[in-house]
């Protein structure tokens, strides 16, 4: 009978999971230590949506990142355990597999071992990892989804491995813009063909950040949202001051549905985007030059929406 | 060309498993000269603070000998915890005198990096696994290589009510230091003491404004921590 299980075990929990890559994707990064299997999988869904890795057991990830809005959420700064609030908006996990560096500022280089820093975050779980595993190795369930997963690798190993392999899991590439670029001319509306246009134009430059599968260029650029950023940035993880201010270019799919917008959340919606662009951005020393100010009709900026709305994938939805 | 290995073994009273003569890394934490206690105040520079961590990686230590031959510990890490040392076998210097000790405080960039191998797939022994309180930074890249973390007293009531972080880390802020010293080496025990004096520490630092640096956010500051190191630590 125990026989019979380590039988099944060995050939599910070791089976690869086959992600499902839309054609103009790139490869997605995952390190051969850990690579994709159902039962890596599994294990970082459960403890992806589990509150008892908070401290006092009431907040999860997808307190944060929930599935219905892209795996974002819908208020300027969440609130972790106590309701306390840190400073950065939460991202939407879609495509997060593609990451070569994560987060806003760049200062995690491996999505293996992000997963620390929600967990251990004062205002997010505040729960040191040591302690953590700690709580994990006493529940049986747990411990042998553990063992399925990564045999007998130790659960601080484990643990931000296996949310990393659930999060990898997260990619989306059918939005009616995917549709277009693959061929289809009807997938996108006039009005948001339109919107394609000015968002490619050279007076609105958006192109010049927002480009690619996922409108990013993934580089790190101060957009001018503030005169002296209060949250410095890139600058935080180079400790230059020439990346005050700078944070990776966002993606842009499904952005009509992760309102609110930029490192804080501070504009609320769409308009009030494309309002902050069209101004010309507030002078920071370090704004790129691509953030000049632009003239729209009104009718443009409804294009231009209608464009930004056609980034919508509704896969998870 | 490979020198004797030199192993460090970590703990507190640890039993002496080299009866020839091994040397023990202490790690003293003092303020003023005063043995320092996490929870109780002290003055320093006119502000009360009280500590509750003191922590930091000295790394590439290397002792040098009165007749020139070196010591050398290398890709071996301590982590200085007040009450906590490390021992290392010592055995062929016997009569020999510890005239210099060379050490970094900090990580250097190859582990601090994680890319070879990073914090969490670390043995629990290994100090540069995930502590508690924790030395690796989640956030960044890499280690906080020195912190000290407690509360001051901001409003002048003497009675301390915010809380104060130092953390530093990043490759830019490892700093070498060389301090001289005077350590005959006997049979048995032998001990070399780390002493980090945090009123020395924060002798130019208003501690009731400058409340913190994750390195980033205040490099300034950090800076100028790193800069009191050769002031503030010394080896007996
Ligand atoms: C209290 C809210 C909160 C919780 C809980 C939370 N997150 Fe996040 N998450 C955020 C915020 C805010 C950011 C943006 C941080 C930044 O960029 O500096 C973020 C960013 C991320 C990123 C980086 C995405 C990117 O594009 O760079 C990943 C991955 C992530 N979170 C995974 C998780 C996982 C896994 C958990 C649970 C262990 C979790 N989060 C729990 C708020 C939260
Ligand atoms: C110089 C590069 C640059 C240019 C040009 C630029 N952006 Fe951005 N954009 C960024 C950066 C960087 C961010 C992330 C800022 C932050 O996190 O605070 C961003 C964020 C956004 C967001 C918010 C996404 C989110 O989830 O918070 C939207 C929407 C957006 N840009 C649309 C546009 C449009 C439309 C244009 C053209 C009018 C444009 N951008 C031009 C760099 C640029």
């Amino acid at each position: 009978m125990l026989f019979a299980l380590a039988v099944f075990c060995f050939q599910s929990c070791t089976s690869e999971y086959v992600l499902d890559i839309p054609n103009h994707f790139p490869r997605p990064i995952i390190p051969d230590e850990n690579r994709l299997t159902q039962a890596r999988v599994d294990l970082g869904k459960k403890l992806f949506f589990d509150p008892n890795i908070s401290i006092d057991s009431t907040v999860s990830c997808a307190t944060c990142h929930k599935p219905e809005l892209a795996f974002s959420d819908n208020v300027s700064i969440s609130a972790g355990v106590n309701g306390s609030r840190n400073k950065r908006n939460a991202t939407s996990l879609i495509n997060t597999a593609f990451l070569r560096e994560v987060n806003k500022d760049g200062g995690v280089t491996k999505l293996d071992i992000q997963a620390l820093v929600p967990i251990e975050d004062k205002h997010e779980m505040n729960i040191p990892i040591v302690k953590l595993v700690k709580r994990l190795e006493q529940d049986e369930e747990y411990v042998s989804l553990f063992e399925k997963a990564y045999g007998n690798a130790s659960f601080i190993y484990a643990t931000p491995r296996a949310l990393a392999s659930y999060i990898r899991t997260l990619i989306q590439g059918d939005s009616a813009y995917d549709r277009y670029l693959l061929g289809d001319q009807n997938a996108l509306s006039s009005p948001a063909l339109r919107g394609k246009r000015l968002f490619e134009s050279d007076s609105l430059a958006c192109r010049n950040c927002h480009s690619g599968y996922d409108l990013t260029d993934y580089s790190y650029q101060n957009n001018g949202l503030y005169q002296d950023s209060p949250d410095f940035g890139r600058a935080l993880i180079t400790l230059d001051s020439l990346d005050r201010g700078k944070f990776r270019v966002a993606k842009l799919r499904n952005v009509a549905i992760t309102a609110p917008y930029m490192y804080d959340g501070s504009l609320r919606t769409l308009s009030e985007v494309i309002d902050h662009y069209a101004t010309g951005g507030k002078n920071h020393p370090n704004q790129s030059q691509h953030i000049k100010g632009f003239v729209l009709t009104k009718s443009d900026k409804e294009d231009l929406i209608r464009f930004l709305e056609s980034l919508t994938d509704s896969t998870y939805l | 060309m490979l020198l004797i290995m030199v192993a460090i073994s970590c703990g507190e009273d640890e039993p002496d498993d080299n009866p020839n003569a091994s040397i023990q890394f202490n790690f003293a934490f003092e303020v003023d000269g005063e043995a320092l206690d996490y929870g109780q105040a002290y003055l320093i520079n006119d502000d009360v603070v009280s500590f509750d961590v003191a922590q930091y990686y000295i790394g590439e230590l290397s002792l040098t000998m009165d007749n020139g031959s070196t010591l050398n510990f290398d890709d071996q890490y301590l982590l200085a915890v007040p009450n906590t040392s490390a021992r290392a076998d010592a055995g062929e210097n016997v009569g020999k005198t510890i005239t210099k000790v060379d050490f970094n405080v900090g990580v250097s960039p190859e582990e601090n990096s994680q890319s070879e191998m990073d914090f969490t797939e670390r043995e629990e022994t290994d100090v540069l696994a995930a502590q508690d309180p924790s030395m690796h930074w989640n956030w960044n890249t890499g280690y906080k290589f020195l912190r000290v973390d407690g509360d001051v007293d901001t409003d002048g009531d003497g009675v301390v009510d915010t809380g104060i972080a130092y953390h530093i880390g990043s490759d830019a802020l490892l700093q070498a230091l060389s301090v001289d010293s005077n350590i005959k080496i006997d049979q048995g025990d032998n001990s070399i003491t780390f002493v980090l004096d945090l009123a020395d520490f924060f002798a130019n630092v208003d501690l009731s404004s400058e409340i913190d640096t994750h390195t980033g956010n205040v490099p300034e500051l950090a800076q100028r921590l790193v800069n009191n190191y050769s002031t503030s630590i010394s080896i007996e």
